[in-house]
């Protein structure tokens, strides 16, 4: 186990992260029973509340995990970025086998924690706009599944910081292994050598084809359940083609080495980690309005859920357009 | 619905922070220092090496390990290669050069452990002080380019 600032700070907020999961998750349930009309009346209050704080909680311990990351990179020799630290145990005989499994699967439950804790919260700004609440039972229901994968989040990255960080390999390696062990710390292009002129085309059409329907959208206040499947559909493609675009030709342009790394740059060029935040903030928002779209439309949201799905969908061309322009002149730049 | 002018006010500032943001930070990083061309350390003069390519163009990086993982993933065998004595830390042909790996460590980050020299015999003693081996044959570090 590794103790630093990072560490004490993300097993605090994981821990928070399991207590307030584990409430709503009992909550939901619905095990203890309501005795009078003032549970009624404040019960699901108390939950939102609760859930509010665990979307707050969700939304720190992404940056958080990546900061512990880095904070670990001069723990082992050869390690040169969070790619190194996330290869370790990788072939271990002990607990440490655990670690890579691990630290991918909180690499994946962070942002879903993200994205569904946003959908939920845009119900929740639905609702709040009614003078009925009829979305209150969607809103109950729908803190099932963030308390879980809240709960999960907060196991592994628990067992992440608790388990030994040191290797035990059946075979000690001669300097000669040794020195060959070391290329697991270096990340591989994914799609092999090539220019892959093809995959910044697609991104660029996807991206200005995302951005003129966003544009549209907003303007004319298309705001149709079809319309919104278009651009999720559209999203869903942009997503793979985006972090391929990342790891293939941005992270080894903008480093100016051969590495298929993107975690280098939060170290090497950091501005460039607010470009990947915009483009996430970009496919989120319209799988938001998605939601608001689908889940939010009961005859008493007809009047503000417009409203609300243009806010997302400004939200979702700010994202798309300001990671283009940065990518675009970080290119120029480098 | 259509957003109010006041929205496009805001993102417009936004997307003008979010392009100046690019340039700010190639200023402010601005570094002339020569770095690896494989890990992006900056060269230690002692141990730098330099690559001549199929084109005749030079690579340069900060150790004999980072060169050879770099050459490993090179579709072409290299021209020519400079590696740099520890000594005199003047640059000469690697066929030329002794190389030793021994127990002590140049840079705790590549953990690079490969010392180069010119002299024959000034590569057997570090190699006797150091616990290390003279590597030639199979185990030099430029096998490819070894000269017979």
């Amino acid at each position: 186990m590794i103790v630093n600032a990072y560490a004490v700070l993300i097993a605090f907020v994981s821990l928070l992260q399991f207590a307030v999961g584990l409430l709503i998750i009992v909550s939901s349930f619905g095990r203890r029973r309501v005795t009078s009309t003032r549970d009624i009346e404040n019960r699901p209050y108390l939950l939102l509340l609760l859930s509010l704080l665990l979307l707050g909680l969700n939304l720190a311990s992404w940056p958080l995990l990546y900061a512990l990351l880095q904070s670990y990179v001069p723990s082992w020799p050869g390690v040169m970025c969070i790619y190194g630290v996330t290869r370790i145990g990788t072939g271990s005989v002990g607990s440490a086998r655990h670690l890579p499994w691990l630290l991918a699967t909180v690499q994946c439950t962070k942002p879903l924690l993200v994205f569904l804790g946003g959908g939920w919260f845009v119900l929740y700004l639905a609702n709040r706009a009614t003078q009925t609440a009829p979305l209150m039972p969607r809103l109950l229901s729908g803190l099932l599944p963030l308390g879980l994968v809240s709960v999960a989040d907060a196991v592994c990255v628990g067992s992440y910081l608790a388990i030994p960080k040191q290797e035990h390999s059946l075979s000690v390696g001669c300097c000669t292994s040794a020195m060959a062990d070391r290329s697991r710390f270096l990340p591989e292009s994914l799609l092999g050598s090539g220019s892959h002129t093809w995959l910044t085309i697609g991104l660029l059409v996807v991206g200005g084809g995302l951005s003129l329907g966003l544009l549209t959208a907003i303007r004319s206040g298309h705001h149709h359940r079809r319309f919104l499947s278009g651009l999720l559909i559209g999203t869903l493609f942009a997503m793979p083609l985006g972090g391929l675009f990342l790891v293939e030709i941005a992270s080894p342009a903008l480093l100016q080495r051969p590495h298929h790394c993107p975690y280098d740059l939060i170290s090497e060029v950091p501005e460039s980690v607010l470009a990947v935040v915009l483009f996430t903030l970009g496919c989120f928002s319209v799988g938001w309005a998605a939601v608001a779209g689908w889940l939010g439309r009961v005859e008493e949201t007809q009047a503000v859920l417009p409203s609300l799905i243009g806010r997302f969908l400004f939200l979702g061309l700010f994202g798309y357009l300001g990671s283009m322009i940065m990518f675009l002149l970080e290119f120029s730049l480098s | 619905m259509k957003p109010p002018v006041s929205w496009w006010w805001t993102a417009l500032v936004g997307l003008v922070i979010a392009a100046a943001l690019p340039v700010v930070g190639h200023q402010v990083r601005k570094d002339d220092r020569p770095r690896c061309n494989w890990d992006g350390l900056v060269l230690d003069a002692a141990f730098r090496v330099r690559v001549r390519d199929a084109a005749g163009a030079f690579t340069r990086f900060c150790d004999v390990g980072c060169a050879r993982a770099w050459i490993d993933r090179q579709p072409s065998t290299p021209q020519q290669i400079l590696v740099t004595d520890e000594d005199s830390r003047e640059m000469l042909d690697a066929r030329e050069a002794f190389f030793v790996r021994s127990s002590i460590i140049t840079n705790r980050v590549t953990g690079n452990r490969w010392h180069v020299f010119r002299d024959r015999d000034r590569a057997k003693q570090h190699a006797k002080q150091s616990r290390g081996r003279l590597m030639v044959g199979p185990d030099h570090p430029f096998l490819s380019i070894e000269s017979p």
